[in-house]
């Protein structure tokens, strides 16, 4: 298609877009960066330039390590086991689609539950001598029992899996809508040529979903930076013992708690930083992986 | 591109049109406060999730005093106990909310004294009404009192007496020392019941635990030297009741899922439900319990004592503060109202309607009949807020003690790890708030 090029006129009516755009989208972050450099003293209400001792002073801060370190235990987790089990449920759902309205609905469930509802639900069903632990034991598994959010060493690992229960049907539905709209002559023909259902998993349906996986693994990485502060403030406020402290909370507190506004733009800064450069070399892998792909 | 002018065009009048009605609404609204005299007051406060009946006693003296004074509306706002600190937080950054403010005891009324949000109380009372205020030192920094002790709440240790008897202990005679108190949980244990319930969760509870903080201190201030970079927290003088927890825990004398479990469910759970011997109760709960739980087996006695510090043995108690903003437009009005709070009638009726002590000493003791009531009143006149967090730097308390002691209760930490874990983050907290650090200095001044 043909760029079109804007000549010196043209570019002066986009001007009140292109500022109010700036304003609205690119101020905040803009002024989150002046933030990260500067002191803040609250009662004589003024800041002072104090260059990159705030960086300097979060690197050293063993809560906010810890919370970046637990942000990134959620991804390792949280992904992998998240977008296989999508990708898995979707194909299922897709192949006995007689039958998908009942599991599609049952799936999705969780994700229309509020945060607040899920996460109050497993603060109970979790306790030490709640439901759960007590139907392992009805079973004979007492010996798989645990502390599950009160245990520092599982908390976060358990709060990842509350995190997945709740967000399995989003991830199910969204793939699922990619495979219906794979052609049924290619799926014919599939079964024509005697491929079996992983041959079709591995040959049909993986490269049609390719892109929303990718698609989907990036929303998810940045959703666990910057969307879990709700599990964490409603089912264990960090607890116990900051051991499920997560980026954002540490963020929340150090600004509404302790009045650290420019400290926490610091920390916010890096966090950000952090996040666009992961963004930025998954999408240049990808694009390399898409050119390899033409080229075959 | 025409219709995109002329999309931007309709755009900037419609916003220019209602901020110019917004502008004009807010003059006229303006205009009609003043030639009304029309004054409202906000007051956000907490509610009485330690002290059951407070509710009421707030209504009550809200009218009162609206009747009193026609022109003045107070408008009371609750706030849930964790949006309180938060709330209050960001309303103070933009400087606008609530006129007046409650305030739980200590650091969390003075920090906001030293970051400038509130105006100092004795710029509108005479220093014949300050002395009228329990422990005016808790509030006291820079020559200025910066709020007025609203109510008192004693959390004491208590104790199940037919829980102690089953055990073979005297029901009527609680250990008064450490040893003893070990003694006496290793026979509840085996009696089967839980020697001593907590619930740390939310991390408050921990908090409370500092009722052990004391028993090698004479004066707040020396916990303040500590935070102010005087002193080591690592010291065995003001970590030892780290130590002492930990003994509870290995020792299978706190119930397993203390770190689990927030100290309201747990206390209601184990103490409130007959599985725990002792616990720590704001009075106003244990009476409630005492009067229809636990009908009468409730007893009231001392943390067990090992040391030989003037606060050793101290049940925990805290000044409720009241205060008033600083960006407040109405702040002689509001400072009568606070006037009005701790009045000798007010003081009377707090009690009478739910049993909770005034922070004045307008508090009259003679209205205090039943024998529970007495040993409270005791405790609290003692002195002032005990060791509890109220001496603890908002950040100490919430990102150190808190977390570390949920560490032990869980039985990761070791006291000593624990310890040096509040050491570390009391120094980075010296780092990055150099002028809190000075204003803490000023502070342990009144104690000294």
């Amino acid at each position: 298609m043909k760029k079109t090029e804007l000549n010196k006129g043209q570019i002066y009516f986009f001007l009140p877009a292109i500022i109010i755009i700036s304003f609205i989208f690119l101020f905040p972050i803009v002024n989150l960066f002046r933030l990260s450099f500067l002191d803040l003293n609250i009662e004589a209400r003024t800041t002072s330039f104090i260059g990159l001792q705030n960086y300097s002073t979060i690197l050293k801060d063993s809560v906010f390590i810890k919370s970046v370190r637990n942000n990134l235990i959620l991804i390792v987790m949280v992904v992998p086991i998240l977008t296989t089990l999508c990708v898995l449920f979707a194909v299922l759902l897709f192949d006995c689609r007689r039958d998908l309205k009942f599991f599609q609905i049952t799936i999705f469930l969780p994700y229309i539950l509020s945060i607040t509802v899920v996460g109050i639900l497993f603060t109970i069903l979790l306790q030490i001598n709640g439901p759960i632990n007590d139907m392992l034991k009805l079973v004979g598994l007492g010996f798989l029992a645990s502390d599950w959010l009160g245990n520092p060493r599982i908390a976060i690992l358990t709060v990842g899996a509350i995190i997945i229960w709740k967000e399995l049907g989003f991830g199910t539905t969204l793939f699922l809508a990619s495979l219906l709209g794979i052609s049924s002559e290619l799926i014919d023909a599939a079964d024509i040529d005697g491929a079996n259902w992983w041959k079709k998993v591995v040959s049909i349906y993986i490269p049609h979903l390719h892109g929303i996986i990718f698609f989907y693994i990036t929303l998810t990485i940045i959703n666990l930076f910057s969307w879990v502060f709700n599990y964490i403030y409603v089912i264990t406020r960090g607890g116990p013992g900051n051991s499920t402290y997560v980026f954002e909370f540490f963020v929340y507190n150090r600004v509404f708690w302790y009045n650290k506004i420019t400290y926490a733009s610091s920390a916010a800064v890096l966090v950000f930083v952090s996040l666009i450069s992961v963004i930025y070399f998954q999408m240049r892998s990808r694009a390399g992986l898409d050119e390899e792909r033409d080229i075959w | 591109m025409r219709k995109i002018i002329i999309l931007l065009g309709v755009s900037i009048l419609i916003v220019s049109f209602l901020f110019f009605i917004g502008a004009k609404k807010k003059a006229v609204e303006e205009a009609v406060s003043v030639e009304e005299e029309q004054v409202e007051l906000v007051w956000w406060w907490w509610g009485e999730q330690d002290e059951p009946g407070l509710e009421k006693w707030v209504k009550e003296t809200v009218e009162m005093y609206e009747a009193e004074h026609p022109n003045i509306k107070i408008k009371t706002v609750l706030q849930p106990t964790d949006e309180l600190i938060p709330a209050f937080q960001a309303a103070a950054q933009s400087r606008s909310g609530p006129d007046i403010q409650f305030f739980w005891a200590g650091t969390v009324t003075m920090e906001p004294a030293f970051n400038g949000y509130l105006a100092p109380i004795s710029d509108y009372w005479s220093p014949e009404e300050i002395k009228m205020l329990a422990f005016p030192e808790e509030v006291t920094w820079n020559g200025k009192v910066w709020a007025v002790s609203f109510y008192t709440t004693i959390c004491p240790m208590v104790y199940n007496k037919e829980i102690f008897a089953e055990a073979g202990l005297d029901p009527e005679n609680p250990p008064k020392t450490w040893d003893e108190f070990l003694d006496a949980c290793a026979k509840i244990k085996k009696a089967g019941y839980v020697p001593f319930a907590i619930g740390a969760s939310g991390g408050f509870g921990f908090s409370w635990l500092q009722i052990f903080a004391g028993m090698h201190l004479d004066s707040p201030a020396e916990i303040l030297k500590v935070w102010v970079g005087q002193d080591d927290f690592t010291d065995l003088k003001y970590s030892d009741w780290f130590y002492k927890i930990q003994e509870l825990v290995d020792k299978g004398y706190i119930n397993e899922d203390a770190h689990t479990l927030n100290l309201w469910t747990a206390n209601e759970e184990y103490f409130g439900g007959g599985k725990a011997a002792t616990a720590l109760l704001p009075s106003g709960t244990a009476r409630l319990i005492n009067e229809e739980i636990l009908v009468g087996k409730v007893g009231i006695m001392n943390p067990p004592i090992f040391g030989d510090g003037k606060l050793a043995g101290m049940n925990n108690i805290w000044r409720k503060n009241i205060g008033i903003t600083e960006w407040s437009p109405h702040k002689e009005i509001a400072a009568d109202f606070l006037k009005f709070t701790i009045s000798e009638d007010r003081a009377r009726a707090m009690y009478d309607i739910c049993n909770v002590y005034s922070g004045s000493k307008y508090f009259n003791p003679a209205v205090v009949k039943d024998d529970m009531g007495k040993k409270f009143y005791k405790e609290l006149n003692k002195s002032f807020s005990a060791l509890t967090d109220a001496f603890d730097p908002m950040f100490i308390t919430y990102e150190s003690i808190q977390p570390a002691g949920q560490n032990i209760l869980a039985g990761e930490w070791s006291a000593k790890e624990a310890a040096e874990f509040v050491e570390k983050q009391a120094q980075q907290w010296r780092e990055t708030n150099p002028e809190f650090v000075k204003a803490y200095s000023e502070w342990l001044k009144s104690y000294e």
